[in-house]
């Protein structure tokens, strides 16, 4: 490949952004960039001007649950990270995860005789574009966990449980709970494995801040109307907009 | 909450939410994403053609700009345009690993679009400063010879090298290289003057 003239630099720079160039002569000029400034602004620039090509395009909103996707892969890479003990990041996500526990006032934690694996309050904020409002509810020391989707518009209620049921919570029922100023209000029971959808008819407002919470009852749901098992789970709705 | 979500995002509400992900702050991450998924999902279905492949990739993006937004810079461009590159980069890898091998074979319908001259397409509600960047680069596009045009274009929503376009074109290697380079510095002098 003939980096020598001006021309030749553009005209590279160029095909390497386009992905022109075949593989023997694209490891050739991502050697020479390496070591050349000068060309990797110039493949910066037209990866500036090309990227004007791909924004024509009518944007088209990903689902709701994608975005809760993405966050748990945020968190298992970070898991992974922090194993490592090298990112100031991760750290300052996980802080940042504690605050918000602490600023939602997230002070649900029901005492139990038989507590589940270590029953911890976990906060988890998610936030997504669409007219949804979501929450994703973890299970500490399992990977066990439900995505939570409310879409007020078409009165939706979706949870998707994934992961596996932890053998203590095999003989009882999950029971999904929206924390209000008056109380835990109950959902109903939701699924520990698959997807439900359901209408979601309840005068109970969704809003973001708002925390869902996760115990284990009797099979059939809690027998007064109130949590009776222990707190597997809690997590703050979030509406992005 | 009803707002559409591809309210052009601009430059000034990108880059503090980019540089806030690069220290680790979820809430402005959850925001940039909000802001900028619509544009980039759009970018991958384009690329992808396919729904389920699109979201693989979407997920992988989003993964790799939280984990290289402090690599940003703002000689890298607006956020937007960033975030494109890295968009369009990780669906062409996807799609160089999933699609068979190119063969002599015609164009399909998309492809062929691409060749009728500049897609159709760009939303009219765009930004306005986007909008005439957009409107600069379609000028200079269509006073591209066709051929020329075609493997640019080509290139950007397919990956094509120079030996695939041949094979897909059905056109000498060397004729391919040609195009490309002289489409490339017609392009760069024509846009240069906006640089």
């Amino acid at each position: 490949m003939n980096l020598s003239n001006h021309e030749d630099r553009i005209a590279a720079a160029g095909e390497y952004v386009l992905r022109h160039l075949d593989a023997s002569d694209r490891k050739e000029f991502e050697d020479a960039m390496a070591k050349d400034p000068g060309l990797r602004e110039e493949v910066q620039w037209w990866e500036r001007r090309t990227a004007l090509i791909g924004l024509r395009q009518i944007p088209i909103a990903p689902r709701p649950m994608l975005w809760l996707d993405i966050q748990h892969r945020l968190r298992s890479n970070i898991a992974s990270i922090r194993k490592s003990a090298s990112r100031t990041a991760t750290t300052a996500w996980a802080s940042l995860a504690t605050a918000a526990a602490l600023l939602l006032g997230v002070g649900l934690y029901i005492e139990t005789s038989k507590p589940l694996p270590e029953p911890q309050v976990v906060t988890r904020q998610v936030q997504v574009p669409a007219i949804s409002y979501v929450a994703m509810l973890e299970v500490p020391k399992s990977s066990l966990k439900w995505s939570v989707s409310v879409t007020p518009d078409s009165k939706q209620l979706v949870v998707r449980a994934t992961g596996d049921v932890p053998a203590t919570a095999k003989d009882l029922d999950a029971e999904l709970w929206l924390i209000t100023d008056a109380g835990p209000v109950s959902l109903g029971v939701i699924p520990k494995v698959g997807e439900e959808r359901r209408i979601y008819t309840a005068a109970l407002a969704f809003t973001s801040g708002k925390t869902l919470a996760v115990s284990l009852e009797p099979r059939g749901g809690s027998p007064t109307g109130q949590p009776t098992g222990p707190v597997v789970s809690t997590g703050s709705i979030l509406q992005a907009g | 909450m009803t707002s559409m979500p591809d309210s052009a995002p601009s430059s000034d509400a990108l880059a503090p939410l980019l540089a806030a992900s690069a220290n680790g702050d979820e809430a402005a991450f959850a925001r940039l994403y909000a802001l900028s998924s619509p544009k980039l999902f759009a970018i991958v279905v384009r690329i992808l053609q396919r729904r389920d492949w699109a979201e693989e990739a979407l997920q992988d993006v989003y993964v790799r700009v939280w984990q290289k937004a402090d690599t940003y810079t703002a000689g890298r461009g607006a956020p937007m345009a960033w975030l494109a590159t890295i968009a369009r980069y990780r669906a062409l890898d996807l799609l160089r690993a999933r699609r068979p091998e190119i063969n002599e074979s015609s164009l399909d319908e998309s492809q062929a679009a691409l060749v009728e001259g500049v897609e159709s397409g760009a939303s009219p509600e765009e930004q306005a400063a986007e909008h005439t960047e957009i409107g600069r680069l379609d000028e200079c596009l269509k006073v591209l010879p066709a051929e020329q045009r075609q493997v640019v274009l080509l290139s950007y929503y397919e990956g094509f090298s120079h030996s695939e376009l041949a094979k897909k074109l059905a056109t000498p290697l060397g004729t391919i290289k040609s195009w490309t380079r002289r489409g490339l510095l017609q392009l760069r002098e024509c846009l240069g003057a906006a640089a």
